[in-house]
């Protein structure tokens, strides 16, 4: 790297600046808002979705550093120990936004009600099996969080325990998956 | 400096736990496809702390269950095992068949599989 090259901090500053410039600009000009509907539930449906799909994005590169700690080739251990508290954290608060808007979704004229009379095996398997399988991510992500950052580089040499620890990941990370996909499909066919 | 070796008996407390409470679900979820009695007590517990319990249902009852009983579980089997180091082979199996099992019971063609539906 030659002297006149930027430093990181410079490069990460000026990205910062740029990308709220145009998110500023972005916010202030484009009809945001025709994105979220109209209902009660709209702002808390938002917030719901997009914690999903954070989730994916962290409980996926969560998961691949959990394959490597299962692997033994693990170098990254501090980012999946961070990571593995943000999984727990998303996967609750996922969950949290979720309680809020089932109560809109199995109120009179929801989607409930509309699936049950046009297409009952909506609700009765996929939605019902969506909205347990996704509390499976949060007592197995903040188990494993737990042994992580508990055991520190222990875990790393004690191949029994990291395999342990890789399985609750990958179930917890299957899980979310599947509710993930669930939440995107059905919410295509009725939202709140 | 060499740093003393942590039992791993924590860690197997709270894995265990982790399954109890989903396995409790589980099966609390599997008795509210049982028995219409058993759905209004369930929902009775969930309306005891859940704000807007009766929004949600019988769910606010099975979230409680999964919640005393993961909690529960983990502290009692936190003090029992912190001390103690044991094989991790009979308590994976317990896991990995503990899980599998809660996962069917929320699946609704096995519950009514299970109870004759």
């Amino acid at each position: 790297m030659s002297s006149e090259d930027p430093s990181p901090l410079v490069t990460i500053a000026g990205w910062v600046v740029v990308t709220a410039f145009l998110a500023l600009i972005a916010s202030t000009t484009a009809p945001f808002g025709a994105f979220l509907g109209d209902t009660q539930y709209a702002v808390v449906s938002t917030v719901h979705g997009m914690l999903a799909t954070l989730g994916v994005i962290i409980g996926t590169v969560a998961t691949y550093l959990g394959w490597r700690l299962f692997t033994g080739k693990i170098r990254a251990f501090t980012d999946l120990r961070i990571l593995s508290v943000l999984s727990a954290l998303i996967a609750t608060g996922t969950v949290l936004f979720g309680n809020w808007i089932y109560v809109a979704y199995r109120a009179t004229g929801g989607p409930r009600e509309f699936f049950l009379k046009n297409n009952p095996e909506i609700h009765e398997i996929f939605f019902e099996f969506k909205e347990f399988i996704a509390l499976f991510t949060i007592p197995l992500s903040i188990a494993a969080a737990f042994i992580i950052w508990r055991y520190k580089d222990q875990v790393i040499g004690d191949r029994p325990l990291r395999t342990w620890v890789f399985i609750a990941i990958m179930i917890a990370w299957t899980a979310l998956m599947i509710a993930f996909l669930l939440g995107a499909g059905i919410t295509k066919v009725r939202s709140v | 400096m060499m740093t003393e070796r942590r039992p791993n008996g924590e860690a197997v407390a709270a894995l265990l736990s982790a399954m109890i409470g989903l396995l409790t679900m589980g099966l609390v979820h599997t008795g509210t496809d049982a028995s219409k009695d058993f759905s209004t007590w369930v929902l009775s517990v969930g309306k005891a702390w859940i704000p807007n319990a009766q929004g949600l249902g019988p769910y606010s009852g099975k979230e409680t269950f999964l919640l005393v009983t993961w909690i529960l579980s983990w502290v009692i089997l936190h003090f029992v095992l912190r001390k103690k180091d044991v094989r991790l082979t009979v308590p994976v199996i317990i896991f990995v068949v503990g899980t599998a099992l809660a996962t069917l019971l929320v699946y609704t063609p096995f519950i009514e599989f299970i109870l004759g539906k």
